[in-house]
């Protein structure tokens, strides 16, 4: 199956008061139709700079380089007119904090309405009965009342509900859903996860599914990148990911969270914190806080290699073991 | 556990904000963010207090410590009732119970260096007869929480959210605190980050001998570092048991919702999973009897008239449900918790 959206060597750069800061540096990934890719890192490690090249959001100050192919069609060249006709209509985008990514002025329903009325060529009145059947297809209780409401009257969860709604609206190939649970409590983070996974049966789009919490992503993707310091450093489906991590960084990061299951004394920490963009070491960048980092480690920088099926890695210790073996 | 006196003993704690609305500021209402709270806690003891947004949990940190003026109910700390004290009588007990704040960025003061920060509380309660002895205290502290003397001459936003956090802790604890209250401590911090700040305060409560509060709405981080949790749901406290009594045995309709509601970091666990429906009602207009009815998937018709009151299961386990009491709810499946 050919992929639905296809990144190759991204690089997105920001001009700040301290020179060109890279941010996102030679990312590469893909997804497939009706698959959930989650893309899972720290604060900075560029996940969310990555979701906003895709939806070519980025501010004045940044800029793209290498390749974005959503359907054969290259976004990065591609005309700010044309580029609209693809934002929310083939590929939509859910944001972490609901009640500044709605418009506080605006009805619940006018805000659905708009992306339908943009991009579907269909009358007011079907706009509002599409409206309110997405208002039903997302779960609210009273969909015509709340068709009628602002979002401050909405609780946070409803608010994400609403949010999804609007993504959905235009039955997008590819939804971007950027930490859509981060803000919510775990009971409403519960519902909401519930909703995705029903809406995706459903409707079969594509999620890229951006978050920090591990639960998560066990719950909800068929495959993950974990990203640090701007790069991916490691690529597999959701079982291999937890059964045999294989990068440093992927293996210390399951191994802070403090499990349900096992009884320890003190949690596996990894020490001092992520570089900041424009004092990256030069080899590998998560070498200086690794354990068992070499000397090659902090000299060259590996590269992404596949060390088995579908199974990628950055790392010096892995790929010479592949070599020694 | 028994024979041992609670260094802290919290009873029918409650705290209402007055709704006011119209010129004359005329009071319309309360919201009841903490409705009659009781528990206790040993000494040594690590207390998490669990719930989601809106509960009362931070509302109770602080009326603990009268961040907050309590409305109604006790506070004993040692056996004095600190709702009482006068002002003055307060901030002097403050020097034995402090608190670590939420977010790293907004409770240090940006404009002064982490020495001036860390010298304010020893100021404040004249501790140390000299300047001299004030800065080694200071300088000891600093390291105690992993961070170096060199660190002392800088400010907050020289530091990553860790430290910062780290110094937060230094500051509660250089007055040599017999209680800590730590309201999110770490939810502000990335994972790899958490792990270190919950190793250290895991150090620090042996090193010290410390009493603590732990308030956090992540059930995992409470499971790690807690000996007992109390539950809250809407101001009250619906279950309070040992750590492993309430994940192998959680009573409370709600509290199996809200565990089997935390995602887990296994993409093999199959579980039951009870999904609650709507969202928390307002504390201002709270649902009447059980205030858990409207969402419990239990409930019946005497749960909304009949406030439930919290009543022992077993020792050292309680819980708030008409259902329980009746008999009519029974042990939970063990694997519901995976």
């Amino acid at each position: 199956m050919s992929a639905i959206l296809e990144v190759k060597n991204l690089k997105t750069k920001f001009k700040t008061d301290k020179g060109t800061v890279s941010v996102v540096d030679g990312v590469d990934f893909s997804i497939k139709p009706g698959e959930t890719l989650g893309v899972v890192g720290e604060s900075g490690c560029g996940k969310s700079v990555t979701s906003l090249s895709v939806m070519r959001l980025l501010p004045a100050n940044a800029s793209n380089e290498g390749s974005i192919t959503f359907q054969g069609k290259e976004l990065i060249s591609l005309a700010e007119k044309q580029m609209q006709k693809v934002r929310g209509n083939d590929i939509a985008m859910i944001f972490q904090e609901p009640m500044t990514s709605l418009n506080p002025l605006h009805t619940v329903g006018k805000q659905i309405e708009e992306a339908i009325i943009l991009h579907m060529n269909i009358s007011k009145l079907e706009a509002k009965e599409r409206a309110i059947k997405m208002l039903k297809a997302v779960g609210m209780p009273r969909a015509e009342e709340i068709y009628g409401e602002h979002p401050h009257q909405l609780s946070g969860g409803m608010r994400q509900r609403v949010m999804i709604a609007i993504a959905m609206a235009c039955d997008p190939k590819l939804i971007i859903a950027d930490e859509p649970t981060t803000a919510l409590d775990v009971t409403i983070q519960a519902q909401i996860l519930d909703l995705m996974k029903d809406l995706k049966e459903k409707t079969g789009t594509s999620i890229m599914l951006i978050t920090h919490d591990l639960g998560v992503v066990a719950e909800m993707c068929d495959r993950v990148i974990v990203m640090y310091a701007g790069q991916v450093v490691e690529e597999t489906d959701v079982d291999t990911l937890f059964e045999n991590p294989k990068h440093p960084y992927t293996i210390g990061l399951m191994d802070s969270i403090p499990s349900f299951e096992d009884e320890q004394e003190y949690l596996n920490t990894i020490p001092g914190s992520v570089p900041l963009p424009y004092e990256m070491p030069n080899g590998c960048r998560f070498a200086p806080r690794c354990s068992w980092a070499k000397e090659i480690c902090h000299q060259q920088a590996p590269k992404l290699v596949e060390i088995e099926s579908q199974h990628k890695c950055r790392c010096w210790l892995v790929t010479e073991e592949e070599d020694a073996s | 556990m028994n024979e041992k006196q609670p260094i802290l003993e919290i009873k029918g704690l409650k705290k209402h904000f007055p709704i006011k609305t119209g010129f004359f500021n005329k009071v319309t209402g309360h919201v009841r963010a903490v409705d009659g709270v009781d528990f206790k806690v040993m000494p040594g003891e690590t207390l998490g207090i669990v719930g989601e947004s809106g509960c009362g949990k931070s509302t109770t940190g602080r009326t603990i410590l009268r961040l907050l003026d309590p409305s109604a109910g006790e506070v004993l700390f040692n056996g004095k009732d600190l709702a009482k004290l006068s002002k003055e009588e307060m901030r002097q007990m403050r020097k034995d119970i402090q608190m670590v704040f939420q977010d790293p960025y907004a409770s240090l003061n940006p404009r002064k260096t982490i020495r001036q920060i860390l010298l304010e509380p020893l100021k404040v309660h004249g501790i140390g007869s000299s300047r001299e002895e004030r800065m080694k205290r200071v300088e000891e502290i600093i390291e105690v929480v992993g961070l170096r003397k060199e660190h002392l001459d800088r400010h907050p936003h020289d530091f990553s959210g860790g430290q910062r956090q780290r110094i937060g802790i230094a500051r509660a604890l250089i007055l040599k605190p017999r209680v800590i209250i730590a309201d999110e401590p770490v939810s502000a911090l990335d994972v790899s980050i958490q792990s270190q700040v919950l190793n250290l305060l895991k150090d620090l409560k042996k090193e010290f001998n410390l009493t603590l509060i732990f308030i956090s709405h992540d059930l995992s981080v409470v499971r790690h570092l807690c000996d007992r949790i109390a539950v809250m749901y809407l101001g009250r406290v619906v279950e309070i048991a040992d750590k492993k009594q309430l994940f192998n045995n959680p009573s409370h309709p709600y509290t199996r919702a809200l565990l089997s509601a935390v995602p887990i970091a296994n993409p093999k666990a199959k579980r039951e999973r009870v999904i609650l429906k709507g969202d928390l009602p307002s504390p201002a207009n709270p649902p009447s009897g059980c205030t858990f009815h409207p969402r419990c998937p239990v409930a019946n018709e005497s749960c909304k008239t009949k406030i439930p009151i919290l009543q022992d299961i077993d020792s050292g386990h309680q819980v708030s449900c008409h259902l329980f009491a009746e008999g009519k709810l029974k042990e939970t499946k063990e694997e519901m918790i995976g």
